[in-house]
């Protein structure tokens, strides 16, 4: 599976229009925090192009729908730390004590490598919008291609930034820190953490507003990351559990396809799917709780509003504790932005374990394949080869991980 | 939600079919008859909707009495039997005595494989088809499951892959929907009675619309690591047409998730 993928920065460093490069991450995330948009306009905080500006005129399927069937991959990706998503290849390390203080948190850069080479990320105050690629991976590996253990990691070290790979012009009227030279990108060096705009993109410190008992209950959680002290304390993704609505999407791939009356989304990762039915049929009632949730959609323009409920919310929402309960409704837009591109939102309310209703948003773009139908892929892709991608099996079992159920450290279980 | 305009024949028909599934042995030639099939703009048959076996296949292919884990049902093997080589017809007794904690469907809720995948606690599935489409997207209730079958002319990928659900490579015989199978790992049984395959696993299944909500599924086993002859699996598959009904999810796991995530 791994091997088959290249890179959706050689699609961009093959002369895709400007319209296209202008949606890679540094322009695409806004400058402020936006509460959820109601239109589909964006708001990119930098080189806006006539082509972008222009509405995106799509092609129409016949019931009506906006063709966006294909393959979508997300920006960033990475589920270790929502609030600084790509923060080195183990995110969110649990710094001892009470959350850093605003201002204190790793927004503007990573904290310093140790001995090893590690950046350890802390979890507390999120990245903002602005924030960008400030210190790229080494070469060859921050342009999406995966690396081995694609299967069940789904962690930072996948995918990466665009437009460091492509040597795209992230700093064109971007924000602050964003001018950093190709020299510095293309550099080879002992492996960095980069950094990545906070996932929660409405709350003024760019993380989840916890009640307090629901922020103690993430805390210990996270706490626990690498010492579980009993098996609750394990990120069910690490057992290849379905991760839920949202979170899915942060772990690899997802094919689109449009049926009169339907959307499906089907997920590489852990072989999961969601139906989202389109013809205002009644939710099921919300008393029948499923892993997925129960998906409604509509459009509104070239917007996907997607309404889910009915979420177990068994499937946490990071590696670091971050998690709903399963009174959560999620209200979702796909933001579609050309043929190529859409911003992503979440809302997550529930009053339950959040002080308020908070937004979950990050960036797709098209998913880009070469080599023979996206096997083995060597070469750049080509009108041809993307026709031919075919997505491959990638079933995750819980009795497939090294190891099996039991962790030594814990109790047998029983 | 597929709206059935033959439904009230249907209810009929598919009562007389239900019985008949039960009652009488696998061969359901007997009951087809001249209705008129679906078709998309194409012409080729429609199967999109949402389809369900009602057969004891999943507990066990061949003849079986009821007991406290499952009714009884009569063999839906065409042959009756499965043609087992010697040993591995010893390794599938290995596998009968040994199925509650070695048939991965039941014990930790792993991928069924291919065809099982089809009857799998007689879960529901749903087919997306379009016309002139590249592929046939199926989606499975157990286990979130989905299968691809490739219409477009396109061969399987070179050598042995190790998948649970194989690689499927679809052709038009008349009208009938031909799914050509390979690339299947050694895990997954055909059953709960410990029938099983090799790596050889070369699975042909034939989709055939009888009427509006009836299909006759029929399914060539041909792996001669495991088997002295090919052989057949024949079962109806029947068209749910309630009002919303939709699929809804089937996972189980060996790990007690409720105790520790409750």
């Amino acid at each position: 599976m791994n091997t088959r993928y290249v890179s959706h920065a050689l699609k961009l460093s093959m002369g895709m229009a400007l319209g296209a490069t202008a949606c890679i991450p540094s322009s695409a995330q806004s400058a402020q925090p936006q509460p959820q948009s109601k239109t589909s306009a964006t708001k990119p905080a930098a080189a806006k192009t006539d082509a972008l500006a222009k509405p995106w005129k799509p092609k129409l399927l016949s019931d009506g729908q906006p063709d966006v069937q294909g393959i979508w991959t997300t920006t960033y990706y990475g589920m270790g730390c929502l609030t600084n998503p790509t923060n080195g290849d183990v995110n969110c390390v649990p710094p001892p004590g009470p959350r850093p203080p605003v201002g204190t948190a790793n927004a503007g850069g990573p904290p310093p490598a140790d001995a090893s080479g590690h950046v350890l990320g802390q979890r507390g105050n999120g990245n903002p919008p602005s924030i960008v690629d400030g210190q790229p991976a080494p070469g060859g590996r921050g342009g999406g291609q995966r690396g081995a253990g694609g299967g069940q990691g789904g962690g930072g070290g996948y995918g990466g930034q665009q437009v460091t790979a492509a040597g795209a012009p992230s700093a064109a009227g971007g924000p602050v820190g964003a001018a950093v030279g190709a020299g510095q990108r293309a550099a080879r060096g002992p492996r960095m953490a980069r950094n990545a705009p906070s996932r929660i993109i409405d709350t003024d410190n760019h993380d989840i507003p916890y009640t307090p008992e629901a922020a103690a209950h993430q805390q210990e959680l996270f706490s626990h990351y690498y010492e579980p002290v009993g098996y609750g304390d394990i990120d069910p993704q690490q057992r290849c559990w379905p991760l839920g609505a949202v979170r899915q999407f942060t772990w690899h791939d997802v094919i689109f396809e449009q049926f009169p009356g339907y959307i499906l989304q089907i997920f590489e990762g852990g072989e999961v799917y969601r139906i989202i039915y389109l013809d205002n049929r009644p939710h099921i009632s919300n008393d029948l709780k499923l892993w997925m949730g129960d998906a409604r959609g509509h459009w509104e323009g070239t917007t996907l509003v997607v309404d889910t409920t009915s979420n177990n919310a068994k499937g946490r929402l990071s590696r670091a504790g971050d998690f709903s309960s399963d009174n959560v409704h999620h209200v979702e837009r796909y933001i579609f932005t050309d043929a190529d591109h859409f911003k992503y939102e979440a809302t997550f309310d529930d009053p339950s374990v959040y002080t308020r209703p908070w937004t979950f948003g990050f960036d797709e773009h098209r998913g880009s394949f070469g080599g023979d139908g996206g096997v083995a892929a060597d070469g750049p892709p080509t009108a041809e080869s993307q026709a031919k991608y075919e997505m491959w099996e990638e079933a995750c079992h819980e009795g497939l991980i090294p190891g099996g159920n039991t962790v030594p450290s814990l109790p047998p279980i029983n | 939600m597929i709206v059935c305009k033959t439904s009230c024949i249907t209810l009929i028909a598919g009562s007389v079919l239900v019985a008949s599934a039960m009652g009488q042995s696998a061969r359901p030639a007997a009951i087809v008859h001249s209705a008129a099939i679906p078709r998309l703009a194409d012409g080729k048959p429609n199967f999109n909707g949402i389809w369900q076996a009602i057969s004891g296949a999943d507990v066990d292919l061949q003849d079986h009495a009821a007991n406290a884990y499952a009714p009884g049902a009569q063999s839906v093997v065409e042959e009756h039997t499965i043609p087992y080589l010697p040993d591995a017809l010893k390794k599938r007794q290995e596998n009968y005595e040994k199925r509650e904690t070695a048939d991965t469907e039941t014990a930790q809720g792993d991928l069924p494989g291919v065809p099982r995948l089809t009857y799998a606690h007689n879960l529901p599935f749903q087919i997306f088809q379009k016309p002139k489409g590249d592929k046939i997207t199926v989606l499975y209730e157990y286990a979130g499951a989905h299968r691809f079958f490739y219409t477009n002319g396109t061969d399987h990928p070179p050598g042995h892959i190790n998948w649970w659900l194989g690689d499927s490579r679809a052709k038009w015989d008349g009208d009938t929907l031909v799914v050509d199978s390979v690339d299947f790992l050694d895990d997954s049984w055909f059953d709960h009675a410990g029938d099983f395959h090799s790596q050889d696993l070369h699975v042909v299944e034939r989709y055939k619309l009888l009427d509006a909500d009836h299909i006759d599924y029929r399914v060539e086993i041909d792996d001669p690591k495991t088997f002295s002859k090919r052989w057949h699996i024949d079962l109806i598959l029947y068209r749910r047409i309630e009002k919303n009904f939709q699929l809804l999810d089937y996972y189980s796991f060996a790990f007690p998730i409720d105790k520790y995530y409750p």
